[in-house]
Order: C-alpha cells, then sequence, then structure tokens
C-alpha cells in the first residue's frame, strides 16, 4: 500500500480527491531498485503501470539495423513509464532501465482498469491525464525522429 | 489554409459515428449526446486542415479521403511525414489533451469529409458525464499510442 503524499506528486492523479486517491494508495506497491537494473524488456507482456518516486529511468528501444539502443525517453520523478500496459495489445513497445537508484510504485493495470469501471469519475481523470501524458510523449518522438531525418 | 466548407443540413447519423473505434464504448444514449454536438466540414485535395503548433480547438473523424500528418522537428526546415489517417480513424486529439497545441501539421491528401467535434463541448459533456468521459479517453490512450508505436517502428528502421 502506498501513501496519499507520494502519489499527489503524480500529474495523473492531479485532480483526484483525498478519498480517490486513497482508493489507488490501496492498490499501488512500492519497489526499489540499484542503478543499472533492468525494469522490464522490450516485448514482453505489460501488467503493471510503473509510476517514479526517485531515481532516473530510462526506456530503450532496440535499432532495427543492429546498432545498438536508441534512448526513446528518460523518465524522472512524478513521472510515468509502461504505459502499455493500458493499452492494447499489452506488450512493451520498450524496455526500461534504472539508470541511478531508483523507487517506483506499480499498480496492476488489471485492478485499476476494475477501478476505473467502479469510480468513473477517477476513470475519466485519470485516463484524460494518461492521454495526455502519452500525447506529449508522442510530440517529444516525433520530433526526435524529424530531427534525425535531416 | 482556408476556412472549412461547412456542410449543414446533412444530420449526422449514428451509424456513421458507430464506425470510429472511439465511440465504441458507448451505449446508444451516449452516443446521442455526442451525435448533437457534431458538424460536417469538407476540404479538396492538398488544402492544409491546421499547422502544427497551432491552438487546437477541435477532434476530426475521418469520414472520406485521406491525410497526411506531419512535422517539422525542433529546427522547423522541412516537414516530414509521421502518419496518415483514413476513413474510421482521427487527428487533432491535441484539442481534447493538454497543453491544446497541435502535435502536427495536417494535409489532405484527397478531397476529404470530416466529422469534427468542438473540443470544448465535449469536455464540458465529459465533465458532466465522467462515463461518457472515460470511456472516450480510454479509447483516445488507445489511438495515441498505436501511433507511438507507429512512429518508433519508422524511427527505429532508420537508425
Amino acid at each position: 500500500m502506498g501513501k496519499i503524499e507520494d502519489l499527489r506528486q503524480f500529474a495523473i492523479f492531479k485532480e483526484l480527491t483525498d478519498i480517490e486517491l486513497q482508493n489507488i494508495a490501496e492498490i499501488v506497491k512500492k519497489h526499489e531498485y540499484p542503478a543499472d537494473k533492468r525494469i522490464f524488456e522490450e516485448k514482453s507482456i505489460a501488467s503493471n503501470l510503473y509510476l517514479l518516486l526517485k531515481g532516473k529511468v530510462v526506456i530503450k528501444k532496440k535499432s532495427d539495423l543492429g546498432q545498438g539502443q536508441i534512448i526513446i525517453d528518460t523518465i524522472k520523478p512524478g513521472e510515468i513509464f509502461g504505459w502499455s500496459s493500458i493499452s492494447e495489445p499489452h506488450n512493451f513497445t520498450a524496455a526500461a532501465h534504472t539508470v541511478e537508484a531508483s523507487e517506483f510504485l506499480t499498480i496492476s493495470s488489471d485492478v485499476l482498469r476494475d477501478l476505473f469501471k467502479k469510480n468513473n469519475h477517477i476513470g475519466y481523470r485519470v485516463m484524460t491525464e494518461i492521454a495526455t501524458v502519452i500525447s506529449s510523449r508522442f510530440r517529444h518522438l516525433s520530433q526526435q525522429y524529424a530531427n534525425q531525418k535531416k | 489554409m482556408r476556412e472549412a466548407k461547412k456542410i449543414d443540413g446533412k444530420p449526422v447519423t449514428e451509424q456513421e459515428l458507430r464506425q470510429f473505434n472511439l465511440f465504441r464504448r458507448l451505449t446508444d444514449n451516449e452516443l446521442e449526446l455526442i451525435r448533437v454536438m457534431v458538424s460536417r466540414e469538407e476540404y479538396q485535395a492538398n488544402e492544409r486542415v491546421f499547422e502544427e503548433k497551432s491552438e487546437a480547438r477541435k477532434l476530426y473523424l475521418v469520414l472520406e479521403g485521406r491525410v497526411s500528418i506531419k512535422t517539422k522537428g525542433d529546427f522547423g526546415r522541412r516537414e516530414i511525414v509521421i502518419d496518415d489517417a483514413i476513413p474510421g480513424e482521427i487527428f487533432g486529439w491535441s484539442a481534447i489533451a493538454e497543453p491544446h497545441t497541435s502535435t502536427a501539421t495536417v494535409i489532405t491528401m484527397e478531397r476529404s469529409a470530416f466529422l469534427t467535434l468542438d473540443s470544448q463541448t465535449l469536455i464540458d459533456l465529459f465533465e458532466k458525464n465522467p462515463d461518457i468521459g472515460y470511456k472516450v479517453m480510454a479509447e483516445l490512450a488507445l489511438v495515441i499510442s498505436s501511433r507511438f508505436r507507429k512512429v518508433i517502428g519508422q524511427f527505429v528502421s532508420y537508425i
């Protein structure tokens, strides 16, 4: 179980009331990882959403041409990753590794989906923020791609 | 870019809206609340529908035709195609996701017909009916993440 104060630092929960945050706190699990440790692999089954509390995580993807890995994104405290867990086909698009010793929360996507169905206010608020996060990452990725193509 | 030609007098039908996955979780009654807000617009080929970084006010649903979705990147020199949208697909999602600024430029590749939804009217509906809001935003998250996967695929095949 997590703490409401920890959850408050995440923009995806910014519109939730204390009672709603308590519902979320009851379904999160806390993890601590050392630096340079793999959190999940590309193409593995995505069943958890991740919320970074402390440290730094990079999201990497293998190049098709076999020239190593591309860093797609760097996650800082207060940000989420692993959102493939809430979108079909529920396989991670990329791998996640810690850069520094990190603490993060995980939420089972099945449990989260059940909560959203039971409480549509939480569902609407959180899903709107998640869509905003994905949209912002999409913008960032498109620009990286456009810059590389020059 | 010019003002889109608004088509009046032809009501939007439930059947037209049902072809969009964005609304697939809605009941008939919920879809009716959306239907009454929808407008029609038509564009000729090679017209700019909106520009990257402009204020995003409308969500677009493609009924006919095809559009190309482009970005200039940080240096702003040359537009590259990042995706397209065909009938049954949507674009302009920045209208309902903060900061409400278009992530890309959209240009028609052929004569095209769209259904459009004013973002503020739609957000007001979601605020009053969070169940509709949840169902539509969950589908929107799927649309954006699927586009994200597509761009990642293009990116890694290029590097």
